[in-house]
């Protein structure tokens, strides 16, 4: 590609030839393609679980194996950086060996080429004039500047004028910024991977610590590192109203603590929807402190929308439920006149009920819940397909007698159906996969107290022997009403009754003694902040801007140039174009063969 | 003009035209720019600094583009008649209940069947050109290859639309889905082909490249009916992010060149073969060298587009997730992707590989990537998960 230089070597030998592996291009296809094939390894094996995962996945000899060649954490393990530390050495050396020949060529203008070099160029005419010289050199310039060529004159070995144009003189910019671009990214990027870190546990100095169950002032010192670390990433889960001043980060099977140069309150969380429910917006809003306490900044951490702090970034990445009090109705079955007991419980939490015969865990609540229409008996509308049936809790209870195990989900917020609220409840037995809803008739009040009432009515009444006749329905229905006084309009007494009937039918297959029913929660949020220090970023940008724009240039400008030469040693003179290009061969050829004739024209 | 798009007069300049078409090309100017100065005139309320930009670089490719390619202005207005209609009839309250013709034809959803049917009718078209050498098939697969554009770039456009329909905050540009996805490769590969088609004057190359989107085209499909995705949904918060409206063209463009440049390699080797033993093909292929050319500058027009759009998504990332690189599979692949098509281009430019046989192992080469791409496209989406995973079925 490049014009020959007489080398002048003053290396030895073997430093040459590795020098010369190293920058060749046949090198740098294979070391390409190798960590392209390497880096599938690291898609396919997730990486950075826990690695008792592993072992359960693989077994332990397996798991052994596979932990020896780090594919636990491929993209940071040594042989892989190695690979990659081997393609940009060679991307070096290819940069150092053709940058100053490029900047020279670049420099300097062969503007009189000698005759051997003009002509080994692809292209090459000739024509023949009987014009004054001068008057050659004026036509031919007008038809180069046809062309869009800039020509200017230059002095030949005998003194002569002659012609020289290019086009793209600056095209080797593209290789350059390429691949210096490229080089910049890696140091930008072994910037932000804190080196030093990386050396500490290398040599054992900084020890992650394994157990994932240790309160944060058990950790030992090995384990901590300082808040003047130069870059680091890692994520912390604040719940509302507390203050933190370190985060951790995932290290091989441990973590590390990361001190933060200062403190962060997290003052409030908060999700906002989509009108069908969906998750809109998850919006943090937190106080940074220094360490003496003064307040320095407030701010809002969103996502997509980082809160920048003195160089450090802090992302929205994650929300969990912590520790919201969600209050819990239980109705006897067996008694259902009686009133409720009020249980006050969370997320994770196991209590007992039925003397102990039955244990309830609390295992999930949700203030969001989508669902199909269709599972509540509600018609579906093109793009109306789910309903939002608002917050839920989720729950198993386990009955010791027999093992019997059900999952149970409970809305607080009823639903509306021809006009009736209904409170709706799922449940299924463990091993079957679809839930089954009671979907209870709610009276003027808020609450099943009503239905309740008029269950234990109707029991009481069988119980007395009272036939199942439309008129005792109704006498017990204004019973209920009367007793619990919460009265219904008169319209809706047919519905609630006919309803009531339904849920007393589906009852039948519920396998348990009492209805818990979901009355209130108290949120208590946290929050998931991702906190980075990345340094590096502005070298990293930049190399990007240089990659992009030097593949542009490399592609699509090319370097063309023309020589006119007039040999005036005979009445007719010979004139002669030389041409060369460096991308795009025939194009050029087809270009040179127009601007000919356009000479030719001129003459 | 130049299947490398390798000269700078020709990319700035009206120069070389005749006077008809510098006039037309001036006209396009001034539509573009007043188009331009209206856009910022309507939404100035929510223009900063990278809308500007943004703004800045569609006019910059739209003028380039519309210069360099006379019939690109006339798909751009039909494009924006047909848009209009939709939107003007949403606008003015109509839906797909009330409304026959946004039910039938100007609804999304209903305009990508007919995109459907079209790009079928191109396919079919251009595959008897090839094999039997009737030229009329040639042309209505070619007429075709256009309607599949216009009908696939309005029908995104009222699908933005019709996004706002569901409730005002529900709005965002239609690239959310798979199924929308689909939709934009389809179109953007066959806007890329009719545009080396007018470049290389030959209408072989259909019968290779329309089959491909036909397939891309069944899968959408089939993505609608079953996963029900053609329903639009609002987005979730990581994808509510202006970069989503540079990141993911800048991808589709390269992902088009990179699945042409693929089908163009199949169609060198055929050709290659067919010179040995004979036979139709060769007279309805554009020669070896040419061929080899076409493929290269697919090749580096995807890889300019790949990396730019593979940065302008790890700068979101950045923004979104706390890391400019997560080693998340789809940036992991789309590593893997460029790295391929870097080293395809090392090889290429470069004289010190054999040099026999080397159009062959370059298209070879090509086609092969046809699998890589697609799997940093489809396949990580459906097998591996991770960050990008809201794409997932």
């Amino acid at each position: 590609m490049l014009e020959a230089h007489a080398p002048v070597y003053t290396e030895p030998l073997s430093i040459r030839i590795v020098v010369r592996v190293l920058g060749s291009m046949r090198l740098a296809v294979h070391l390409l393609l190798f960590v392209a094939i390497a880096s599938i390894i690291g898609t396919i094996l997730p990486q950075q679980e826990v690695y008792t995962d592993y072992l359960h996945q693989f077994g332990p000899f397996w798991f052994t194996v596979l932990g020896h060649l780090d594919l636990y954490d491929v993209y940071r393990c040594g042989w892989y950086m190695g690979i990659v530390a081997f393609l940009i050495t060679s991307t070096t050396v290819c940069v150092l060996r053709n940058a100053p020949p490029m900047v020279r060529e670049m420099r300097h203008v062969p503007s009189s080429p000698s005759a051997h070099f003009l002509k080994k160029r692809p292209e090459h005419f000739t024509s023949i004039s009987a014009k004054a010289h001068g008057e050659i050199l004026q036509s031919a310039v007008a038809a180069l500047r046809d062309f869009g060529y800039q020509a200017r004159s230059v002095q030949d070995t005998a003194g002569k004028t002659q012609l020289f144009a290019q086009k793209g003189r600056f095209y080797r910019i593209g290789y350059l910024l390429t691949h210096v671009g490229i080089i910049l990214f890696c140091v930008g990027a072994i910037y932000n991977a804190n080196l030093p870190l990386k050396w500490a546990e290398w040599t054992g100095t900084v020890h992650p610590e394994k157990n994932f169950d240790l309160p944060l002032s058990k950790i030992p010192q090995s384990s901590w590192l300082s808040s003047s670390s130069s870059a680091f990433r890692g994520i912390i889960t604040i719940p509302v109203g507390q203050t933190v001043n370190a985060m951790f980060e995932l290290v091989g099977d441990g973590f590390l603590v990361q001190h933060l140069p200062f403190m962060l309150r997290l003052d409030a969380f908060k999700v906002t929807h989509y009108s069908n429910g969906l998750a809109k917006d998850f919006v943090s809003k937190v106080s940074i402190y220094h360490h003496n306490g003064k307040l320095f900044k407030t701010g809002i951490v969103r996502v997509n929308h980082p809160l920048s702090v003195d160089g450090v970034q802090i992302y929205q990445s994650s929300y969990s439920d912590s520790a919201s009090k969600l209050q819990l109705h239980n109705y006897l079955l067996s008694d259902p006149g009686l009133p409720p007991a009020h249980i006050v419980t969370g997320v994770g939490e196991q209590l007992k009920t039925f003397g102990a015969k039955y244990a309830i865990s609390i295992s999930d609540f949700k203030t969001q819940n989508v669902i199909p229409r269709k599972a509540v008996g509600l018609s579906s509308g093109p793009n109306q397909g789910m309903i939002n049936m608002g917050p839920t809790i989720s729950y198993q209870v386990t009955n010791h007698r027999n093992g019997m195990q059900v999952l149970i989900k409970s809305y607080l917020k009823p639903f509306s159906r021809n006009g009736e609220e209904y409170r709706l409840i799922g449940f299924r037995e463990k091993g079957s996969t679809a839930y089954h809803y009671l979907t209870i008739p709610q009276g003027p009040e808020h609450g099943i107290r009503l239905f309740m009432a008029y269950l234990g009515d109707l029991e009481q009444a069988a119980s007395n022997g009272d036939d199942a006749t439309k008129a005792i329905f109704i006498r017990n229905l204004d019973k209920a009403q009367a007793q619990t006084k919460i009265y219904l309009a008169p319209q809706y007494k047919d519905l609630f009754l006919q309803s009531s009937l339904k849920v007393m039918q589906e009852l039948r297959s519920y396998p348990l003694p009492f209805l818990t029913i979901f009355h209130h929660y108290d949120l208590h949020w946290s929050a998931g902040l991702e906190i980075t220090r990345y340094p590096g970023m502005k070298v990293i940008y930049t190399a990007c801007f240089a990659l992009v724009f030097g593949i542009f240039i490399l592609f699509y400008v090319p370097r063309r140039r023309i020589w006119i030469q007039i040999d005036d040693s005979k009445e007719k003179k010979k004139i002669q174009l030389f041409a060369d290009t460096s991308r795009n061969e025939e194009d050029f050829h087809r270009d040179m063969e127009e601007l000919n004739e356009q000479l030719q024209e001129r003459l | 003009m130049s299947i490398e798009t390798s000269e700078i007069r020709h990319l700035l300049t009206f120069g070389g035209m005749r006077v008809e078409g510098r006039l037309a090309a001036q006209l396009w100017a001034a539509f573009l720019t007043i188009g331009a100065f209206l856009v910022w005139y309507l939404f100035r309320a929510d223009f900063w600094m990278w809308q500007f930009i943004v703004l800045g670089l569609w006019y910059a490719g739209l003028m380039w583009f519309g210069i360099r390619w006379p019939a690109f202005r006339i798909l751009f207005l039909v494009v924006i008649g047909i848009a209009a209609i939709g939107v003007g009839l949403y606008q003015s309250g109509y839906t797909a209940a009330n409304s026959a013709a946004l039910y039938y034809v100007f609804q999304s959803t209903s305009m990508f069947y007919w995109m459907s049917a079209a790009i079928l009718i191109s396919a079919i078209g251009y595959y008897r050109y090839l094999f039997s050498g009737h030229q009329s098939a040639g042309d209505w697969g070619h007429r075709f290859a256009w309607v599949t554009v216009a009908l696939g770039f309005a029908g995104l456009a009222i699908r933005w639309q019709q996004s706002y329909i569901g409730h005002p905050s529900w709005g965002h540009i239609p690239v959310t889905n798979m199924y929308d996805a689909m939709v934009l490769l389809c179109t953007t590969t066959a806007l890329f082909y009719l545009y080396y088609e007018g470049q290389g004057k030959n209408r072989g190359l259909g019968a290779f490249a329309m089959p491909m989107i036909l397939v891309a085209d069944i899968f959408l499909v089939w993505v609608g009916v079953a996963y029900h995705q053609n329903q639009i949904q609002p987005v979730i918060p990581a994808l509510q992010s202006f970069w989503i409206k540079l990141h993911v063209p800048c991808e589709f463009i390269a992902y088009a060149n990179f699945y042409l440049a693929a089908m163009v390699g199949v169609a060198y080797l055929l050709k290659e073969k067919a010179e040995r033993t004979g036979g139709a093909l060769v007279s309805r292929l554009p020669d070896l060298n040419k061929l080899e050319r076409i493929m290269g500058s697919m090749v580096m027009f995807g890889f300019l587009f790949f990396t730019a759009g593979t940065i302008l998504g790890a700068v979101w990332a950045a923004k979104a997730w706390g890391g400019f690189w997560s080693w998340d599979p789809k940036e992991t692949w789309a590593l893997i992707v460029w790295l391929n098509y870097a080293a395809y281009l090392h090889m290429r430019s470069n004289k010190s590989f054999g040099q026999q046989h080397k159009g062959r192992k370059l298209a070879w080469w090509a086609a092969i990537s046809l699998v890589t791409v697609t799997f940093c496209f489809i396949g990580v989406d459906l097998f591996l998960g991770g960050l990008h995973s809201y794409a997932k079925l």
